[in-house]
Parts: C-alpha cells; sequence; structure tokens
C-alpha cells in the first residue's frame, strides 16, 4: 500500500513538471545576409588578398551570444545563439564587406578558396571584443595584419569601434554589429591601399 | 530545771571505715600492670645465640628471624667471641616457635647471591639481610646454634634419597651442580669431601623424588659436564647434558643397555663417576680374554679404549698399548714389535659373564686361529686417523697358532691399512713404469694431429653455413618489409585528403561536432539549474542589450 502511494506521487511530480509554461524560444542568429559573392576570373589581372583564419577571443567563440554587463563581467543569453560559430560568419560579412570596398584589380578571397594561393597578400584579423553592452553599446576591437607572400608584416594596425544603440534587443546589437564589421572592411581597404599606393578604391 | 536535765550520757564512738575504696583505684591499674607483665613474659620466648663467622650486615633490632618466611624472632645484641674466631648474635625468639629450637635446625644468614645456578636473595637488596632458620623437628631442644656459611642445599625432611659418589679423577664439581636425569634437573650435589688417605673426591648428592626411585643397583652416573668432544675410531662425537650443564658441571645417571634394571636403592649408597657413558657401559662388563698383539708398525691412532671388532662388530676394546715393564726390550731394540693388550669380552658374544664364557671365547679364538682369522689396525677415521683392531679371516695367509707373550696368548697380526696400501701403489708404481709410454706419445701426438685437421674443416663448414644461413634470413626480411610498406601506403592513401574515407571522417568529425553545439545550450542550461528538465526555470528573465532610446520592446 505504502509502495503504490510512492509510486502514485513520483509520477504526479513527473507529470507536473510537463504542467510547467514552456520558456521562452530560442532564438538564433546569423551575421552576414545573402548577399552576393565577388566574382574572379583568372584572365583577369587581379591582387588576390586572402582572408587568414580568423583569431577569435575564447569568449566570443561560445554559441549563446555574449552581452558585456559590466567591465568585466560578461552575460550569455540563454535564449539567443549563433546559427553558426561566428569566426564563419564574421569571415563571410568581412569578405563580403571587402569585396565590395575595394576596387579592382583586388579581390578578397578566403584562405579555403581554392582561387588562394601562396603569391598573395595576406590578411590576419584578432578580434578581441564583438560584443553588445547591457547598457546599449556595441564594441568591436581588435587587430589586423597585412603580410606579404614571403611572410613579412607590411602593416599592423589596431581598430575599436564603440556604437550606441538605438534600439535594445539582440537581434538590434547584431545589425550594429555587422555595420561595425562593415567599417573594419574600409579601414582595411584603406589600409592596404595605403600600403600598395592605390588609393583609388575610395 | 528540769528532770530532763539529768547528767550527760557518754558518748558513742564508733570505729571509722578501715580502708578508703578510693584505694580500689591503684589495687586495679596494679592489676592491669602485673597482668599485662604476665602477657609479656608468657609470650616472650627464649634469647637463642647463634655463631656467625662475621656480622656482615646484621643490626640490632632490625635483622629478623624467619622460617618459612615468618618472623619468629629479632637479634637483640652482637658481640664478639673472645677469641676473636667469630661474632655471636644475640636473638629473641617467640615463645610459639620454642619448639622448633632443636639441635638440628639449621641457621644461615640470606644475602644477594649472584652464582652460575642462579640468582637468590633479591629482597634483601630492599629489605635487608635476615637470619633464615630451618626448623628441625629431630634431636634434643637446644638455645645455641652455628651457622651455616651458605644456604643448605637441600631443605630437611625433603623427600628423595641421598648418595655419596666418588671419583678419582679430575672433575670439579662443586656444592649446587646438579644431576640430570634425561635432560631434567633432579637433584643437586650438596657437599663435597676429600679423602686424603684414598686421594678420592666424595660428593654427597640429594635426589629428590620422585626421580630418587629411578637410582638402582645396577644405576651407573657419570660425568655430562659442559660439551664433550670425543674423537673415536668412529669419528667426532659431541654431548651435552642440559642449557644448565652447559655453564656448570653436572652428572647424569641410568642403567646402561644389557643390564637388568636392579633393585632400588632406599639407603645411602656409594657409586662412581664416570667420565662419559662409553665408560659407564664398559663397565659392565666384567669377565673379559685377555690377549696381545705384537704390532711392527706403528700405533699411532691406536688408543686405551679402542674397539677391537670382529667382521664390524665390537666384541672387546684395548686394554694397553706397550705396557711398562717389557723385559723383551723395547722401542729402543731392532726389531722391536710393540705388544698391545687386548680384552675379548665374552658378554659382548653372548657367552656368559664369567670364566666359563672366557674359556669359551679362547677355545673359539684359537681354532679360528689356526682357520686364518688375524689382527690388524684399521683407521676407523680418516679424519682423526683413529685405528681400531679388526680380527678378520683371511684365506691367503700360512696356518699359524697362538703366539705367547709374558703369560698372554698372542694373535697373529696382519700389516695395517697403510702398510698395504703402500704395498698396492708400489705395484701400481710398478706396473706403471712397465708401460710403453714412448710409443703411446707419439700416437696421442699423430691423433691430435688428425683431430686439428678434422676441427678446421669444420670451422670452414660451420662459417659458410652461417653465410647461407644469412642471405636467407636477409630475403625473408625484405619481403616481410615490403609487404609492410605496402600496408602503410594503402593506409596513407584511404586516409588521404580528398579520399573517400577522409571526407566520410570528416563529416562524421562535423557532424558529432554540431551535435555537440546543439547540446550547449541544454548543457549551459543544466549546469545553471539542473532542475529545469522537469521544472520551470524559477527565474524567467530574459535579459538583453538596452537601447539608448527605449520603446516597449525593450526588456527591462
Amino acid at each position: 500500500m505504502m509502495l503504490r502511494r510512492l509510486v502514485m506521487l513520483c509520477l504526479v511530480l513527473l507529470l507536473s513538471g510537463c504542467m510547467s509554461q514552456p520558456s521562452a524560444p530560442m532564438r538564433y542568429f546569423v551575421l552576414d545576409e545573402a548577399l552576393p559573392h565577388a566574382e574572379y576570373a583568372r584572365t583577369q589581372e587581379h591582387h588576390r588578398l586572402v582572408l587568414q583564419p580568423l583569431r577569435l577571443a575564447n569568449y566570443l567563440s561560445q554559441p549563446n551570444l555574449p552581452m558585456r554587463l559590466s567591465s568585466h563581467e560578461v552575460y550569455y543569453s540563454p535564449n539567443h545563439s549563433w546559427a553558426e560559430p561566428l569566426s564563419k560568419g564574421f569571415a563571410k560579412a568581412l569578405l563580403h564587406d571587402l569585396n565590395a570596398a575595394m576596387s579592382s584589380p583586388w579581390v578578397a578571397l578566403s584562405y579555403r578558396d581554392p582561387a588562394a594561393d601562396n603569391d598573395t597578400v595576406q590578411l590576419l584579423v584578432e578580434l578581441d571584443h564583438f560584443v553588445a553592452t547591457e547598457d546599449g553599446n556595441c564594441i568591436v576591437d581588435g587587430v589586423f595584419w597585412l603580410q606579404s607572400a614571403q611572410g613579412d608584416v607590411l602593416l599592423k594596425r589596431g581598430f575599436h569601434y564603440q556604437d550606441e544603440l538605438a534600439q535594445g534587443g539582440f537581434d538590434n546589437a547584431i545589425t550594429q554589429l555587422r555595420q561595425s564589421v562593415t567599417r573594419l572592411a574600409r579601414d582595411i581597404t584603406l589600409a592596404l591601399d595605403q600600403q600598395t599606393g592605390n588609393n583609388d578604391g575610395h | 530545771m528540769t528532770d530532763q536535765q539529768t547528767s550527760p550520757s557518754p558518748a558513742i564512738v564508733q570505729n571509722s571505715q578501715s580502708v578508703s575504696w578510693a584505694w580500689l583505684v591503684p589495687m586495679v591499674a596494679l592489676l592491669i600492670g602485673a597482668w599485662m607483665v604476665y602477657y609479656q613474659w608468657s609470650k616472650t620466648g627464649p634469647t637463642i645465640t647463634i655463631e656467625f663467622p662475621r656480622a656482615t650486615g646484621i643490626e640490632v633490632e632490625k635483622t629478623k628471624i624467619k622460617t618459612r618466611d615468618v618472623d619468629i624472632g629479632v637479634v637483640k645484641k652482637i658481640e664478639l667471641k673472645p677469641d676473636l674466631t667469630g661474632v655471636i648474635v644475640s636473638a629473641q625468639i617467640a615463645a610459639n616457635a620454642e619448639h622448633l629450637l632443636r639441635e638440628d635446625s639449621n641457621f644461615w644468614l640470606v644475602t644477594p647471591r649472584v652464582s652460575l645456578s642462579g640468582i637468590s636473595g633479591l629482597s634483601t637488596l630492599l629489605s635487608g639481610p635476615y637470619i633464615a632458620m630451618e626448623p628441625s623437628e629431630s634431636g634434643v631442644e637446644s638455645f645455641s646454634f652455628k651457622a651455616l656459611e651458605d644456604p643448605p642445599v637441600t631443605p630437611n625432611g625433603t623427600p628423595g634419597l641421598h648418595v655419596t659418589l666418588n671419583s678419582d679423577d679430575e672433575f670439579a664439581f662443586k656444592e649446587g651442580d646438579p644431576v640430570i636425569y634425561k635432560g631434567l634437573k633432579v637433584g643437586e650435589f650438596e657437599d663435597i669431601y676429600f679423602n686424603l688417605e684414598e686421594r678420592v673426591v666424595y660428593y654427597n648428592v640429594f635426589i629428590e623424588a620422585p626421580y630418587h626411585r629411578l637410582v638402582t643397583d645396577t644405576t651407573k652416573f657419570w660425568n655430562i659436564s659442559g660439551v664433550q668432544f670425543e674423537l673415536e675410531a668412529t669419528g667426532l662425537r659431541v654431548q651435552t647434558g642440559s642449557l644448565e650443564t652447559l655453564l656448570t658441571n653436572g652428572v647424569t645417571f641410568g642403567v646402561p643397555e644389557g643390564l637388568p634394571q636392579g633393585k632400588q636403592i632406599t639407603q645411602r649408597a656409594y657409586f662412581d663417576i664416570f667420565p662419559s657413558y662409553d665408560d659407564a657401559v664398559n663397565h659392565r662388563f666384567k669377565a673379559a680374554a685377555q690377549y696381545v698383539l705384537l704390532i711392527d708398525d706403528t700405533v699411532r691412532g691406536l688408543k686405551v679404549g679402542a674397539p677391537v671388532e670382529y667382521r664390524g662388530l665390537v666384541i672387546g676394546e684395548v686394554r694397553d698399548i706397550n705396557p711398562v715393564g717389557s723385559q723383551d726390550g723395547n722401542i729402543m731394540h731392532d726389531g722391536y714389535a710393540i705388544p698391545v693388550v687386548i680384552a675379548i669380552q665374552p658378554s659382548r658374544v653372548d657367552r656368559p659373564d664369567n670364566d666359563d664364557g672366557v674359556n669359551q671365547v679362547r677355545d673359539q679364538i684359537s681354532t679360528w686361529v689356526s682357520q686364518g682369522l688375524r689382527a690388524s689396525l684399521k683407521m676407523g677415521n680418516l679424519l682423526t686417523s683413529a685405528l681400531y683392531v679388526d680380527l678378520q679371516h683371511y684365506d691367503d695367509v700360512e696356518p699359524a697358532e697362538l703366539g705367547q707373550y709374558k703369560g698372554f696368548e698372542t694373535i697373529p697380526v696382519r700389516p695395517n691399512d697403510l702398510a698395504q696400501i703402500t704395498e698396492k701403489v708400489s705395484v701400481l708404481l710398478d706396473k706403471m713404469n712397465a708401460l710403453p709410454l714412448q710409443q703411446l706419445t707419439g700416437s696421442i701426438d699423430q691423433t691430435l694431429g688428425s683431430v686439428q685437421l678434422a676441427l678446421e674443416q669444420l670451422s670452414s663448414t660451420a662459417a659458410q653455413l652461417e653465410g647461407v644461413l644469412a642471405e636467407v634470413e636477409s630475403e625473408q626480411l625484405a619481403g616481410q618489409l615490403r609487404q609492410t610498406l605496402d600496408g602503410v601506403q594503402q593506409l596513407t592513401n584511404d586516409l588521404a585528403n580528398g579520399s573517400d574515407n577522409q571526407e566520410s571522417l570528416m563529416r562524421t568529425l562535423a557532424e558529432i561536432r554540431q551535435t555537440f553545439k546543439s547540446l550547449q545550450p541544454l548543457l549551459h542550461k543544466l549546469n545553471q539549474a539542473p532542475n529545469r528538465l522537469i521544472f520551470d526555470g524559477g527565474d524567467s528573465t530574459i535579459r538583453e542589450p538596452r537601447g539608448k532610446s527605449p520603446s516597449k520592446e525593450d526588456n527591462p
């Protein structure tokens, strides 16, 4: 008799879990939007800028979207997550913006692109911060290098963008962060032009 | 004046009480005092005097007199003897112990003693020495005693048997040495007496009950002091008694084999102490037929007591070697044969231990000598070179008869072992000298040359065989290496970039990675709140970045 009551109590407790209201649904985000890829043909005389694998800060490698609560505290949203690794999304967005910002004969390629070969300029990007703050700012911070085909460092330059969010929410924050990527692409293009002496692309 | 005023009547004089009642108190006190004096006097025993050689540790009013650890008196006075040969100790004995004061009672001073037999009197280290009394109920009453210098080994009245042992050997037993029976201490030496006339030491020994029943008229006592090493013709023999006799001396006793148990001894009896068990055993044979062996060789290694054996059985012993008083010459004469006296004991050959047995032995020996019986000295032990007398029948000897030597019959003697060996070695050397050694050496040289040639050929063949084996091994090794490399090449192709296997592997890894990423939010949630699997989270607040221009869509 006791055992039967105990089993019934356990069943009730288990079923009560189903009565609870479902938590807020998960939301997944991508950084880059569907945009046309840059065209490249071997017949044309192109200068190739090859984007090397992104160096991402460890706290940005999490799938959940981070948010800075204070100078040193990070909050991961349990309901907002990247749909793909940030390193991939950021690389695609940066490549797209670079190709949009650079003028011919420059073309930006991924290191995985079959057209990328050793006789190119290498672009290395280290991303230290790519995060929104709870009080409504978006911070993008890091360093990029331009490196010759022979391995010589042509340029090293830091970047730091901080923009205010007009409206709250992670979706608005991602939109703002995406615009920072565009600003980074422009700065890289400008630096590349300065380095190669071609300022016509701007 | 009235008639009543008559002349005065005489006064009545009455005697007052003669003794006051107050005198009763001192009278009672006197009676009590007298009773106490009588009580004390009745409880006080006699005063005895004990003569000690010295008064070491004895103190007046402190040193007690005890028997069986019960106080029966105390020392009252100590004074020197007038002739200064000792001290007289006066002691007050309790009245209830007066009946113990007999002339056989013994007194001695108990002090700490350390000896090889043990340690005694340790309790007196703290309490001080006391005078022990061994009471006796025999003898007349006595109040003057002479103390023993040492405690008596055996208290009076102890059940057991007193025996006297004597030894004309240079033993060194002393009082307290043990008597051992099969490893057990069954008695002690009580005192020693040296008879100047007989030049024999007598030992009074007490054997405790019930072991005293083991002492019979056929019992023999022998010495087992320390460790006894005996080099005999049969080898080295080591004998010990008990652990105690390893440090001190001691005797043991028993009835030798072959003797009847005998009647139990009830009164003080006399026994000899034999140097060893063998001596005690040999002593049981009384009758013996003595012969003389005239030895031409050396008698080095032959000792008195060495066995005389007939076909390996001991039938007697050597009694004397080169006895003094030889009239036929001495060792300084050429061709002098050393006389050795042997005794053949009839009891050892199942003959009566009397003259009849001796005669039977003599007749038999006489017959055997005529049939070839000879005596010889043989080596019983190579290590000690001890010799014994061996009687054997020989077929290759000339007929002979018993001879005569100073009243003894002589048995013919064969050369001893060493002489026989020398003779055989000499014959062997002669034979070796006769061998054609020169020819043998030439033949051996030729044979060795042939053997050397064969060995060289064998070495060459072995080298060729080794080369062939090495070639076979290298070909096999090369084939195995080729197969292994082919296998490695196949594995490398399977895992090469772009191959089906590599793509399949990478796809699988990507799927695993994706699955882990999908699980990560759930794991993160569970990590924060494990009960989220069943219950909803208590805090459902979702934090998001706030806009600078807040709207209703912003979260708090």
